[in-house]
């Protein structure tokens, strides 16, 4: 291995003014990858297409997503005509649209956290020990006997299963395991900000992507913290050449294993399995960095412009506010293809949505307040104006993924794969089969082809939301012929 | 003798059943007992109970070498296991804060920390993922980075006596990492934490981005990020203390929410901290827990525990924030001032160490100019700017009747009598709470021509899967409703109706209005347990278990009613859940 052996001191040209100065805007160009992936992201435009995410909170009013018809060119409901018009041909949509498992199925309560948890993976989960429940509305399910995480305890939350059954994690990260999205330092990212409530049950409200049967993928919150992941947190190259910033970094990864053996010595089993977890993404990172280095010729697959990270607020900030600067990231990481997978649950509130012609609120009540609509007038109203907020946000996504381009020429939405929805359906039971029943779910993109938008699709039946996450991950390369509760007996999309 | 056993004779469980009187309502905290006699709490005593006779040094310990005497039923305390635990995203702030003496969002690097308790330091929730060990490889450089560029900083960290460089980046790497890691550097590891500096004087880097490159190899060891509980060489059976050190880090953490300081370190070295079932150990701890609540550093309790313990983030969520074309006076700056009395209020009683029953029941609070026009309706001429202690109106007691509480659970242009009632059941009182609506349970207020909505929710409370939360929440909620949705005293409700603030609690106990049902509260004796249970989960960083029900017993049991806070911290500190290490089982 070569250790570069120069390094300016010009003040201006190390790594971090670097990326500080320019006038406030930096340049990214990623370089942890190996030679093989290095080659293959020559071309973004080869890769799978992108698969993107987008969650919202408390379903809609009754059927206003769902157009009307069988399969045929999108007949665009009412209520999505202003927002989405524009985008007509870009999306596609699927009817009588169902997930198994966004019911209770003998675990109680719990549709809040059952319509995060369950959309992107389609599997039952627990909602949360015996002890989170209200015991007096406790239903005993079937065989009598009320599940718990593990029997008396309730405070290895983690450590137990969440889902009933094993699962192999949530699409996006079913997708971020295959082998060519190695290629990415990357290879998903996950923003959800924090529900309320501090039960085990809340927490699983709090993600939507997860690992495996009892992990959640790691989440991130604020603008500042997904700008980092994006942008500022792997090693980044010069363009004027080799810099210290990962051979130091080695050297000091260097420094953990021993001390990790040593601590290790000291402690029970269970212990020694979380440090051998640290140690084991350490050593990780530590070959990753070492593979970048032995590499020659650092060139980065794309260059652009990444903007200023003080533009990007690290605390807690306004819900639309959150949402406009995290698509802005969002659209930033993909014309830099620094990522091919991205999942948002998207913050809500609620209030100030009706508006009179003047633009005054007309009714500010809590989001919850227009969801549990009971087709009262006002919260009728107001759910469906925050309907066209969300998906006026979705169509400014999908403007600025349409504007963009891959270097074939063709739009990043071209191969983009965006499922746009929320796990309740009428907002009204909360849940996700009860009143419409069909969820209210966007497709958009063309899946690098795959896909042919533009279209309504009416199998006259019910439509497993399993079976489109599946059909997304074999447009990635994925060739497993189950996900969660769907096996593909597929719709074509 | 077993140590669990020698503990459990340090105090008593005098059965007072002030508790029963309310029946059932008025249980334990919900989350980890197992059926309604665990609840009723047998023998969990009310405030009232006989405990220390007058006079007595309430911290005054048993010889645990005497037997117990008359201790029927006593209950024995059990410590639970606790994994190894990474320091949290706030922790890791406060502690870079306390060693290098810089200050940033340096965990804006990190993946947000998953709460599976109120709090962000539930231990067996924790993760480690790739994102942390990059975060903290960026972190650690940004630290270094501030630490260059603050001189006060700059000075502490570099100061040398060696004249050689390499001797001296070998002195500074070996003071940093015995503070960092609680102890002094092994020579071995010493001489790796240097094998950075070295790389990096090979690549040209000039002194201080050498050592620098050093002290991040200190702050990603695992000696630094993690603390461990009972870690010996040895085989392990049964319950073991953790060792001096170890218990002042779980000091630290808990008061500080930080590691421990080089005197805390030497107190524990010294020994101070052995033995803690010896009455000098205890009364010794005790002094530190004072100590250590009266630094500056103690106020991070404020933002670690009571924080996320009452939910006060709930104030800055847009979702329910007041609506200001209905509220004018509610602008930013009076939301300001609404979270700023809280925390004075809450910064104060620690740093005074007065009683936190006071947060339930005080006739105090801390206002500004702003508040006492606009919310309390005090006089103006009184107060000089800023926050002052005075005398709350008649109609207002506690946290309850604070603008914050009052605002936080109302909705944007209404008051809201489930989100105050569901407030005080989930916070003061620990009742078991749905964290959602029965399924097919209508959600939705019934819509009532002319009816007020005191009629409208009994017409909901009809409704028996409605009426197990409601027939707690609503009262409350109604007990409340004499403030509007900033918190401003009222006579006429939302819909116009004049107020009705009576209510009936499902034991029979009739109150009207905030202050009578702040008494009721009292006398339950909930809240204590509740602000008990809440601090003992806090302190050990796990869920609580029915195992731990005994131990709320004993530490509510020794406190007197007026007990300051530095009294409920030593309890906490003194408990066998915090003192001891339980033994691992199989993963």
């Amino acid at each position: 291995m070569s250790l570069p052996r120069f390094r300016s001191n010009h003040p201006s040209l190390n790594r971090r003014n670097f990326l500080r100065g320019l006038g406030g805007s930096a340049i990214a160009l990623p370089f942890l990858e190996s030679l093989a992936i290095r080659r293959a992201r020559a071309n973004p435009a080869a890769m799978p297409p992108r698969m993107v995410y987008f969650w919202f909170d408390l379903g809609v009013y009754r059927d206003t997503w769902i157009p009307q018809g069988g399969s045929g060119p999108l007949n665009l409901p009412p209520l999505l005509q202003d927002s989405l018009g524009p985008h007509r041909n870009e999306l596609l949509v699927v009817k009588h649209l169902r997930n198994y498992y966004g019911d209770s199925h003998g675990e109680g309560p719990g549709d809040h956290a059952r319509s995060v948890g369950t959309f992107l993976t389609c599997a039952h989960h627990r909602y949360g020990t015996q002890h989170d429940r209200p015991r007096a509305a406790l239903p005993v399910p079937p065989n009598g006997r009320p599940r718990r995480i593990r029997d008396g305890e309730s405070h290895y939350a983690y450590d137990a299963d969440v889902f009933t059954q094993p699962i192999e994690g949530s699409a996006d990260q079913v997708a971020a395991r295959l082998p060519w999205n190695q290629a990415y330092s990357l290879s998903s990212l996950q923003v959800k900000n924090g529900g309320g409530g501090d039960s085990y049950h809340s927490d699983v409200m709090r993600h939507l992507s997860w690992t495996d049967t009892n992990r959640p993928a790691p989440r991130f919150e604020t603008p500042r913290q997904i700008f980092d992941q994006l942008f500022a947190n792997r090693p980044i190259a010069m363009e004027d050449g080799p810099e210290p910033g990962p051979t130091l970094d080695r050297s000091i990864l260097d420094t953990v294993v021993p001390a990790v053996a040593r601590l290790n010595r000291r402690l029970g089993q269970r212990d020694r399995l979380r440090l051998d977890r640290y140690l084991s993404e350490v050593r990780d990172l530590e070959s990753k960095i070492a593979e970048a280095e032995d590499a020659s010729g650092r060139r980065p697959a794309r260059k652009c412009e990444l903007g200023d990270a003080a533009d990007y607020p690290a605390n807690r900030i306004d819900f639309r506010r959150h949402i406009d600067l995290t698509l802005e990231l969002l659209v930033k990481a993909f014309e830099c293809d620094l990522t091919r997978i991205a999942t948002y649950g998207m913050p809500w509130g609620g209030f100030g949505f009706r508006r009179d012609a003047q633009g005054r609120s007309l009714s500010k009540q809590a989001h919850n307040f227009y969801s549990h609509h009971g087709d009262n007038p006002e919260a009728r109203d107001g759910l469906m104006s925050i309907s066209t907020f969300w998906t006026e946000k979705l169509s400014n996504f999908l403007t600025a993924m349409k504007d963009r381009t891959d270097p074939d020429g063709q739009s990043l939405l071209h191969h983009s794969m965006v499922m746009f929805g929320c796990g309740m359906m009428d907002g009204n039971s909360h849940n996700s089969h009860r009143g419409s029943a069909q969820l209210p779910v966007i497709l958009a993109g063309g899946a690098s082809g795959a896909w042919t938008p533009g279209r309504q699709i009416d199998l006259g039946g019910p439509v497993k939301l399993a079976d489109v996450h599946l059909n997304m991950l074999r447009n990635m390369g994925h060739t497993a012929d189950r996900f969660g509760d769907g096996d593909g007996t597929s719709i074509p999309l | 003798m077993a140590r669990s056993e020698a503990f459990g004779r340090t105090g008593r469980v005098p059965r007072h059943l002030v508790w029963a009187k309310v029946g059932t309502l008025f249980v334990a905290c919900s989350g980890v007992v197992e059926s309604p006699q665990d609840l009723a709490g047998e023998s969990s005593p009310g405030r009232t109970g006989a405990r220390s006779s007058p006079g007595a040094d309430p911290g005054a310990e048993t010889d645990p070498s005497t037997p117990a005497g008359d201790q029927p039923e006593a209950c024995t305390p059990e410590p639970a296991f606790v994994p190894v635990h990474r320091l949290s995203n706030r922790e890791y702030e406060r502690a870079v804060a306390d060693l290098f003496g810089v200050q940033g969002d340096y965990a804006r690097r990190l993946p947000s920390d998953n709460k599976a308790t109120r709090f962000d330091n539930n231990a067996p929730a924790q993760q480690l993922t790739s994102a942390h060990v990059e975060g903290y490889l960026r972190a650690s450089e940004d630290v270094m980075r501030d630490v260059r560029a603050s001189p006060a900083a700059r000075n502490a960290l570099f100061a040398c006596e060696e004249d050689e460089d390499e001797a001296c980046a070998r002195q500074i790497l070996g003071r940093i990492a015995t503070v960092a890691f609680r102890r002094a550097p092994t020579s071995d590891e010493l001489g790796s934490l240097m094998d950075p500096y070295r790389t990096a004087r090979s690549l040209d880097l000039d002194f201080e981005e050498a050592v620098s490159t050093g002290v991040r190899a200190v702050l990603m060891s695992p000696n630094f990020l993690f603390r461990t509980y009972g870690a010996t060489e040895e085989p392990k059976t049964g319950p073991r203390p953790l060792s001096g050190t170890e218990y002042a880090t779980r000091l630290a953490a808990f008061i500080w929410g930080s590691v421990p300081d080089g005197e805390l370190l030497d107190q524990a070295r010294a020994g101070w901290f052995d033995d803690r079932d010896f009455p000098e150990t205890r009364q010794r701890i005790r002094q530190v827990v004072r100590d250590m609540l009266q630094d500056p550093r103690a106020r991070s309790m404020v933002g670690g525990f009571f924080d996320p313990y009452l939910h006060l983030d709930m104030m800055r969520q847009s979702e329910r924030a007041p609506d200001r074309d209905l509220f004018v006076e509610f602008d930013d700056s009076l939301e300001a001032s609404m979270w700023a009395e809280t925390h004075t209020f809450l910064e104060m009683l620690i740093a005074r160490d007065e009683s936190p029953m006071d947060i339930l029941t005080a006739e105090y609070s801390w206002v500004n100019p702003a508040l006492a026009e606009q919310i309390y309706g005090m006089p103006m001429e009184a107060l000089s700017n800023g926050f002052q202690r005075v005398p709350l109106p008649a109609e207002r007691r506690g946290i309850l009747t604070q603008a914050t509480v009052l605002t936080m659970t109302s909705n944007p242009n209404h008051t809201s009598i489930v989100n105050r009632g569901l407030w005080v059941m989930e916070n003061i009182m620990c009742l078991p709470t749905p964290s959602d609506a029965p399924p097919d349970a209508p959600t939705e207020t019934p819509e009532i021509e002319g009816a007020s909505i005191r009629e409208r929710l009994e017409a909901h409370r009809s409704d028996p899967s409605c009426a197990v939360c409601h027939d707690v929440m609503d009262p409350i909620g109604f007990g409340l409703e004499n403030f509007d949705a900033i918190g401003r005293y009222r006579e006429t409700d939302d819909d116009g109706f004049p107020v009705d603030a009576s209510g009936e609690l499902p034991g029979g106990e009739r109150f009207s209005g905030a202050v009578e049902l702040v008494e009721v509260i009292e006398r339950s004796g909930s809240f204590e347990r509740c602000l008990a249970k809440n601090m003992l989960e806090y302190a050990v960083g796990r869920r609580l278990a029915t195992s731990d029900l005994c131990t709320l017993d004993r530490i509510t049991a020794s406190l007197a009613p007026d007990a300051p806070f530095s009294e409920w911290i030593a309890e906490i500190a003194l408990s066998e859940p915090f003192s001891l290490q339980a033994e691992e089982e199989s993963p």
